[in-house]
């Protein structure tokens, strides 16, 4: 047990100086300024008017020295502070905040950048999902904190050594009203730092519920709820659970803590103080070996010596705790990607012919139904490949695996006949271009929402040509048109009122344009047309099929529930619970009987009856 | 002006301490006798005990006096040690939540109450997070800030008349450097929040960028583009206007931060004070060793009680600011006003809009000049394409927003006349966003604490979230989300939209409002919910917003919507045979069933 806290602390000791190292790499002045700052001008400037100053003035008092050589004593240690003073202005108002903001950034680029690499599976496993956030949203105080905490620890140190080291001087003893207490302080706080740490970690879920209701309470998309039902009632009811097992905590953890606090407190504070002063004022006023001016210097020592070294175990303590999140922080670090994203390896083919699965299985992370069963499928080069299936037949999970946002548990996916994972992944995921289910658009102009910071290189005309071109495709230039800056105008309203919204339609087909524009060998769509109307489906699809179907060397995969989109497609695969149960043309399944043509049919009789109407 | 405003101040520092008083006595009680009896006893164990053994020394006193006074310190500090540590322990943290919840829930009563159409004002929105993000900290902050300045006046009044007591001069200095330091202060709180505030939007930026990189939203997105080297350039770009910000608030800051160390702390007690004091002793003798060193002492602490008391006060005006933004949103009038009328076992007949027009934000208007009557045991289908105004028309009937012109009437009453609670009682809606919450199944669809058995089993059956209920082991109670429960299940999109559905039905009610009802769901699934809606539609009004035209198809009355006004009105069959917009955009979506028409390119 006992071992076990050592390596804890051992380690935490370990984690501190790789984050130290860190913040050091990242910016030695600040480092070097911090610790300069701490360590001469806070701690020695008030041991030098302690020790210095005070007690040597009181020794001319008793020495009745004349009062200009007082004056000048004044004025030594005036000069002496206005260099520190000097130096701490200028640090702490100019050259610490702006060091600081630099610092930041590159903590936020570091881990944007680890962010990036780390496989998206991660996102569903809730433990390391909470670690990444909390590593990302602390890391700028928390830098901070451990830096000031380190220079702190090290200068309340040194100074605690010196004015040991003075009073040990005028008489050994006193070593004992220092020593003793600390030691007494520390030991009890090595034991407690383990209950607390308990005792914090047991309101977290609790504080989590608390939070949830927060956020539930703060974000517009719940809005609508909470005005037409009785949703914060039942919010209240969560908070209430939360704040109730809180409490529960309290009560559970209070007595121990009661007491274990009685303990080190009583045995920690006064026998210093008050048993030192006790022990001086006898060494003057019974024994008589020492002055007046040696009790100012004793009492005030005794008193700074205690104080130093209690800052000294509590910033121990405190970076015991800072240990276990960089702890988080080292973890997200050097998380090895199953999927490395700057993984080397073969240039693929401009135009690939083929796309197959051979036996391809996949489970996700946690999870022991596997998402797909073997999967045997090719993707042919001048064709459209349909997927349907229910909600949750594995679809999604397909497209995802041809991506290579996922590897596949077992079997192969081949590109030409060679291992997707054999090639550069960058230039592989160059291939593919997907409109996903949900699209993303992010706070930036119309432009980079399309290009996506991709053909950079290339000259800012052509780009615009392409965009508009795309947008003819999408739709969308019309109402692009009409904006003031065109596509230069900011999306949505984030950060700015005059930001663009778009509709779920025009989001989706915003979303189009990004494909057509990246106009890749290989197309993804994931129900591109779920959030349009009738009209714009229509429009949408028509150019599908104009631009990519069965033709320009493309090979696209197209998923909807409409039905419909099987008649766009070459080559129609109906899946059902991660396994496919019917492939072939339209019209081979159709002659089948099988279940593709029973929902077929029902989705096109809810049409049928009417056409003949008004035709 | 500025009297009105120092009382304004003083009068929402007194608001919150009249709060946490109402909710936790107790923690008052404590922090006032624990601030004055520490702050004395912190006197006698750190000043004044230099004056007593220093006397004691110089005048030959017994050494017994020194064993006495040292001995009551420790009793002294006994007390004061375990006391705090007992409440600390055992109370502190429960009254902080009680006092937190208590202003959390008041917020949320309001919050849930404010007008929808104020989520889209910028401002009022970041007022508003900012209210609800911190009431912690805030508001015990400038609890606490409070109970800090009464400690300070306490340490001023203490140690000023102990230096009063034997020392006129002392005053005087003190006096003329806190004048100086407050003005000083107030300077640099102006140019710090001046620097707080142009940072804040520079704040937004990087937790936007955060936000997309940790939200597994965005994930796909970043990996298959290079978008993320835009996100690095903002960060970059962020970082250099931090600092171009910081570095204009550096040049006044150091310099008021070197008058104030120095010359105002340095100068004028360690060089002026003290050459005082040596010449009152050693020039004079009029005073004695203790008293000097009690004195340096003194004004340490003197000047740190009035240090802690101008940063405090400082804060006050921070913290007042906060509080009126509190009371503000507490205030907040809804624009949207209940009437008197109430429903009281009376089934909503019809509802009639006449010339209604509205819109979000001025001359752009959403809809105009609408006329349309809706009878009960009528489906009504709104279709059109996205952006016509469609879902718009079913936020103003839920009375979500109120209208600009024209009239809604209820029953033939106006909307405005009716009561709201009453009203809402009446309506279900299932959105085109539907959310789950982290809750039981049953809570998440009667989004309530309780929950009709009867209605809740209908509404499952009949969302067709049975079959999928059947899989679960705890039924019911099983957790939605993995948010506190790890055995809680994710739903996949469709089974979603059923439990949104299955919201609707459960509520039982005269209107029921659908947006968008079908557009996760598979082929079988939305055939399901044609035949769900049939069912339920009768005694009541349907009213669904749906571009899927197989859906709308099943309604008594479609209304085709376009650019916000109504284009056309009828059955199905009698726009087929109008041949007008809706003819049109069903066929579209018709011939996509038609193999034939489709291969040869139609």
């Amino acid at each position: 047990m006992k071992n076990k806290k050592d390596n804890k602390r051992i380690l935490s000791i370990k984690n501190i100086l790789y984050f130290m190292k860190l913040i050091f790499r990242f910016n030695p002045g600040l480092v070097i300024g911090n610790l300069f700052k701490s360590l001469l001008v806070d701690n020695l400037t008030w041991a030098v008017f302690t020790l210095f100053f005070t007690v040597r003035l009181f020794r001319m008092f008793e020495e009745e020295a004349p009062f200009k050589d007082i004056v000048g004593l004044v004025f030594v240690f005036a000069l002496y502070f206005l260099v520190s003073s000097i130096f701490s202005s200028w640090f702490m108002q100019y050259y610490r905040p702006v060091k600081l903001e630099e610092l930041n950034y590159k903590f936020l680029d570091m881990l944007l950048k680890k962010t990036l690499s780390v496989d998206i599976s991660c996102y569903e496993n809730k433990d390391f999902y909470d670690t990444y956030i909390a590593a990302l949203k602390e890391t700028e105080s928390r830098a901070i904190s451990i830096l000031d905490c380190v220079c702190n620890l090290i200068g309340a140190f040194a100074t605690a050594i010196f004015f040991m080291g003075v009073i040990v001087k005028l008489d050994f003893i006193f070593t004992i009203f220092i020593i003793i207490p600390v030691v007494f302080t520390y030991i009890s706080q090595l034991i407690g730092v383990q209950l607390k740490y308990q005792y914090q970690q047991e309101k977290i879920p609790f504080e989590r519920k608390m939070d949830y209701v927060k956020r539930m309470v703060l974000l517009k998309k719940y809005a609508k709820d909470i005005r037409t039902s009785n949703l914060l009632i039942l919010f209240k009811k969560r908070y209430d659970e939360g704040y109730q097992g809180i409490g529960t905590v309290i009560d559970q953890y209070k007595h121990k803590l009661f007491v274990r606090n009685t303990i080190t407190n009583i045995m920690g504070m006064p026998i210093s103080f008050y048993a030192g002063w006790l022990y001086a004022a006898y060494k003057i006023m019974v024994v008589g070996s020492l002055q007046m001016s040696d009790y100012i210097l004793i009492a005030t020592a005794v008193v700074d010596a205690r104080v130093r070294l209690q800052a000294f175990v509590d910033r121990s303590n405190e970076l015991t705790e800072h240990g276990l999140y960089v702890q988080n922080f080292k973890n997200m670090m050097e998380y090895v990607p199953k999927i490395n994203q700057n993984q080397e390896g073969l240039r693929p083919p401009v135009t690939p012919q083929y796309i197959m699965f051979k036996n391809v299985c996949f489970t996700y992370d946690g999870q022991t139904k596997p998402a797909l069963k073997n999967i045997n499928l090719k993707l042919p080069i001048n064709s459209t490949i349909a997927l349907f299936g229910h909600n949750g037949a594995g679809k999604t999970t397909l497209i995802k695996l041809i991506m290579r946002l996922y590897d596949v548990t077992e079997g192969e996916i081949l590109l030409d006949g060679i291992n997707i994972k054999d090639f550069n992944l960058k230039e592989y995921q160059k291939l593919i271009s997907t409109v996903f289910q949900q699209p993303q658009l992010f706070a930036m102009t119309i432009k980079d929402n399309i290009t996506m910071g991709n053909n950079l290189e290339r000259n800012e005309e052509d780009i615009d040509c392409d965009i508009a071109e795309a947008l003819n495709k999408s739709q969308l230039y019309h109402k692009i048109s009409t904006l003031t800056d065109g596509i230069n105008s900011i999306v949505t309203k984030e950060f700015n009122d005059s930001g663009v919204e778009f509709s779920g339609g025009e989001y989706q087909k915003l979303a189009i344009t990004r494909a057509m524009f990246k106009n890749t060998p290989v197309i993804i769509l994931d129900e591109p047309s779920s959030a349009l109307d009738p009209i714009a489906e229509y429009e949408i699809y028509e150019n599908i099929k104009e631009l990519y179907i069965g033709k320009k060397n493309k090979i696209v995969v197209l998923i909807s529930h409409r039905m419909s989109c099987a008649l766009l497609a070459d080559y129609v695969v109906f899946l059902e619970q991660g396994e496919i149960l019917e492939s072939g043309t339209h019209d081979e399944l159709m002659n089948q009987n099988g279940k593709y043509k029973m929902i077929f049919e029902k989705q096109k009789s809810s049409y049928e009856n009417e056409r003949g109407l008004c035709e | 002006m500025k009297k009105k405003d120092f009382f304004h101040k003083i009068k929402n520092n007194i608001f919150v301490f009249q709060l946490v008083f109402k909710h936790a006595p107790r923690r008052v009680i404590f922090d006032l006798v624990n601030s004055a009896y520490s702050t004395i006893f912190f006197f006698l164990e750190h000043t004044y005990v230099y004056k007593f053994v220093i006397d004691c020394i110089q005048y030959d006193r017994p050494f017994r006096n020194v064993v006495y006074y040292i001995v009551s310190l420790f009793f002294g500090w006994l007390i004061l040690n375990r006391g705090t540590d007992l409440y600390n322990t055992y109370f502190k943290e429960k009254d902080e939540l009680k006092i937190v919840r208590a202003i959390q829930f008041d917020l949320y009563e309001r919050a849930a109450k404010v007008d929808l159409i104020q989520y889209d004002n910028k401002e009022f929105f970041d007022d508003y997070v900012w209210n609800l993000n911190d009431v912690k900290g805030r508001f015990l902050g400038t609890y606490e800030a409070i109970i800090t300045i009464v400690s300070a006046t306490i340490g001023i009044i203490l140690y000023g008349g102990f230096i009063i007591s034997s020392d006129i001069f002392g005053i005087i200095l003190i006096s003329i450097v806190f004048i100086v330091q407050y003005l000083l202060n107030n300077k640099s709180n102006r140019i710090n929040y001046q620097k707080i505030m142009d940072l804040r939007s520079l704040g937004r930026v990087r937790d936007y960028v955060k936000r997309v990189f940790y939200m597994q939203d965005y994930a796909s997105e970043l990996r298959m583009g290079n978008i993320n080297l835009k996100f690095f350039d903002l960060n970059r770009k962020t970082t250099d206007d931090s600092i171009k910000i910081t570095k204009k608030a550096s040049k006044s800051l150091i310099i008021i931060e070197f008058i104030s160390t120095y010359i105002m702390d340095n100068v004028a007690f360690d060089v002026i004070y003290i050459l005082h004091l040596a010449y009152k002793s050693l020039i004079l003798k009029v005073m004695s060793y203790g008293t000097i060193i009690a004195l340096i002492r003194s004004q340490w602490n003197f000047t740190g009680s009035l240090n802690s008391l101008i940063y405090e006060a400082s804060k006050l005006y921070q913290n007042s600011l906060y509080i009126d933004k509190y009371k503000e949103f507490l205030l907040i009038k809804s624009e949207i006003k209940s009437g008197e009328y109430k429903f009281n076992h009376e089934k909503i007949e019809s509802i009639e809009l006449k010339n209604v027009c509205f819109s979000y934000e001025e001359n752009k208007p959403v809809l105009k000049n609408i006329n349309m009557k809706i009878n009960k045991n009528e489906k009504i289908a709104i279709v059109g394409h996205n952006g016509a105004g469609k879902t718009t028309l079913s936020n103003i009937i839920l009375r979500l927003y109120d209208i600009n012109s024209g009239e809604i009437l209820i029953n033939g009453k106006k909307i405005e006349a009716i009561d709201l609670e009453s009203y809402k009682s009446c309506m279900s809606a299932m959105f085109q966003d539907y959310y789950l919450y982290a809750a039981s199944v049953t809570e998440n669809i009667s989004l309530d604490i309780i929950a009709n058995e009867i209605s809740l089993a209908n509404a499952i059956l009949l969302s067709g979230f049975a079959e999928k209920l059947r899989m679960f082991e705890k039924g019911r109670n099983t957790q939605l989300t993995k948010e506190f429960d790890n055995d809680g299940v994710n739903l996949s999109g469709g089974e979603a939209q059923k439990i949104a559905l299955a919201r609707a039905i459960y509520r039982n009610s005269d209107i029921i409002i659908m947006d968008e009802p079908s557009s996760a769901l598979d082929p079988i699934a939305e055939a399901h919910f044609n035949e769900t809606i049939m069912k339920i539609a009768k005694d009541r009004i349907v009213l669904f917003i749906s571009h899927r035209l197989s859906t709308a198809k099943i309604a008594d009355k479609i209304f085709y919507v376009e650019n916000g006004e109504i284009e056309e009105a009828g059955s199905h069959n009698e726009l087929m045979l109008q041949n007008g917009k809706y003819a049109k955009m069903f066929n579209i979506q018709a011939i996509k069933y038609d193999v034939a028409a489709l291969r040869s390119g139609t």
